[in-house]
């Protein structure tokens, strides 16, 4: 099942084996990922299975935080 | 000078006769036209007293009914006067009770709309803390910064 890995700069390759890693482990994920690069992000990385969707981005941090706050 | 029986009988006679005619004709009348007048004034004068009496009997009962009037009158506009301050003193009570309200309400609405900008600024706020520190960090970090971050969280999440 292919799947996307989104990031906000081109991933090392030591960071896209982890990524890959914890697509497998957490979202089943198996194959190649196809690799895509969004700036937003700021840092980390977003992993899309199908319609699963698991945030590990500064982004996505950032409005975790203002979320629990507000 | 010589006596004459006869004449002075006669005499005698004709003056009781005279005496009975005036007593008669004369002297009843009038004094039963005296007693009757003397009555009459009478009767007047008992009248007059009569009136007078009644008079001043009025006089006295006007005195105490006016009297009595004015006392009433007196009670009258006491207990108006007191019902009136009574009723304006609940009529004032009222409104300041209503004010009271009025104000308490006012100022609890300010207050909760206060709170509720508050609250609104405060969520403004962060959201626009979030946004200006991602900008601020889309600027700043570098390359090396962004693969190190990414680095660490991708570990911190494995």
């Amino acid at each position: 099942m292919n799947y996307q890995i989104i990031s906000a700069t081109k991933l090392s390759s030591s960071n896209l084996k982890v990524a890959e890693d914890i697509a497998a482990a957490q979202l089943r994920a198996t194959g190649t990922p196809k690799l895509e690069i969004d700036s937003s992000l700021l840092a980390g990385v977003k992993i899309k299975v199908g319609t699963e969707l698991l945030d590990l981005s500064l982004a996505g941090q950032i409005d975790r935080l203002t979320n629990s706050i507000n | 000078m010589e006596i004459n029986i006869w004449q002075i009988a006669f005499q005698i006679l004709n003056f009781g006769l005279v005496m009975f005619l005036l007593n008669k004709v004369l002297y009843k009348p009038v004094m039963k036209m005296l007693d009757d007048r003397a009555k009459k004034i009478n009767e007047g004068m008992a009248a007059a007293e009569k009136n007078l009496k009644a008079n001043d009997e009025i006089e006295k009962t006007k005195k105490t009914e006016a009297s009595k009037a004015r006392k009433e009158a007196s009670t009258i506009i006491s207990k108006a006067e007191s019902d009136a301050k009574i009723k304006a003193d609940g009529i004032v009570a009222d409104a300041r009770r209503k004010a009271k309200e009025e104000a308490t309400k006012i100022v609890a609405d300010a207050q909760k709309e206060l709170d509720s900008s508050h609250a609104k600024l405060e969520k403004e706020a962060v959201s626009l803390a979030g946004a200006l520190a991602k900008k601020a960090l889309e600027k700043s970090l570098s390359s090396k910064e962004i693969e190190a971050i990414t680095a660490g969280m991708l570990k911190a999440n494995k």
